[in-house]
């Protein structure tokens, strides 16, 4: 089983422009927020650890808020 | 030897005169039908009444060959609890287009992760555009289908959209199986 990371938003907004320019550029999923991790917005985007770095470099350049990114819990 | 010539006959109509026909007892049935969608929705319907069936190919059609010896062919009713789960659109609710989008995506990456609770996920009208390739939930619906999980895509819709040919995951079905999934099925939840 691959690592994936999954980065979570305050606002649902956020998260739908970060899907819109992530999926241009890495494999992405979009998935409810995980429930042991809290967070503002229920709707986070998932995809492997190894893309961690270029996805935050992603949403900085374009200026996107994002709360956190996290490891995916197990299980 | 019945004899039925569903050649050319629209959809529903050849898979309707051969349950007709299963119904009225004939103990063998030929029935020859145009193409393969309509070859695999008859054969899928006699063998859910419990008739073994083959089919072979002719010249310009398929020809299925039916047994159905009279009594072996009561209806295979599944016992216990079952649930199919029926879209009939792309997107989760109205309001925003584009969050129903992401919502129908976090749906069903979501069903894919828990062992299926259904039996059957049912796609009409703009659901369709779902099983199709280049569909965002393609991965998930594979992993559903891995599973056990029947996908059923209306015909009529895929051929509305001109996606016939593009379909990706599950199988094309029709009104005539829709309907009868909603009647044997305990649960439907439509999203």
């Amino acid at each position: 089983m691959p690592d994936y990371a999954v980065v979570t938003f305050y606002s649902t907004h956020h998260a739908l422009k970060a899907e819109r320019i992530l999926k241009k550029e890495i494999m992405i999923s979009v998935v409810p927020v995980p429930r042991s991790i809290s967070t503002n917005c229920g709707i986070s985007i998932k995809f492997l650890t190894k893309d961690s770095g270029k996805a935050e470099e992603i949403l900085k350049e374009n200026h996107v808020d994002f709360e956190g990114i996290f490891p995916w819990p197990e299980g | 030897m019945e004899k039925i010539d569903a050649r050319g006959l629209a959809c529903p109509q050849p898979v309707i005169l051969t349950k007709k026909a299963i119904e009225a007892g004939a103990e063998q049935i030929e029935v020859l039908v145009s193409g393969d969608i309509a070859r695999d929705n008859v054969k899928r319907m006699a063998e859910k009444l419990g008739c073994p069936t083959s089919y072979e190919k002719k010249e310009d059609c398929w020809q299925l060959n039916i047994k159905s010896a009279g009594n072996i062919c009561k209806k295979v009713v599944e016992k216990g609890k079952s649930t199919a789960i029926f879209i009939n659109s792309n997107k989760i609710g109205k309001g925003s287009d584009e969050l129903g989008e992401v919502l129908m995506k976090a749906f069903f990456n979501t069903l894919s992760q828990s062992e299926p609770w259904f039996d059957k996920v049912i796609f009409m009208n703009g659901g369709v555009e779902l099983v199709v390739e280049g569909s965002p939930v393609l991965d998930a619906l594979r992993c559903l289908l891995d599973k056990g999980v029947q996908i059923l895509a209306c015909g009529t819709c895929l051929d509305y959209f001109g996606l016939k040919e593009k379909i990706a995951v599950g199988i094309i079905s029709n009104m005539y199986d829709i309907v009868d999934v909603f009647t044997e099925t305990d649960k439907v939840v439509t999203v």
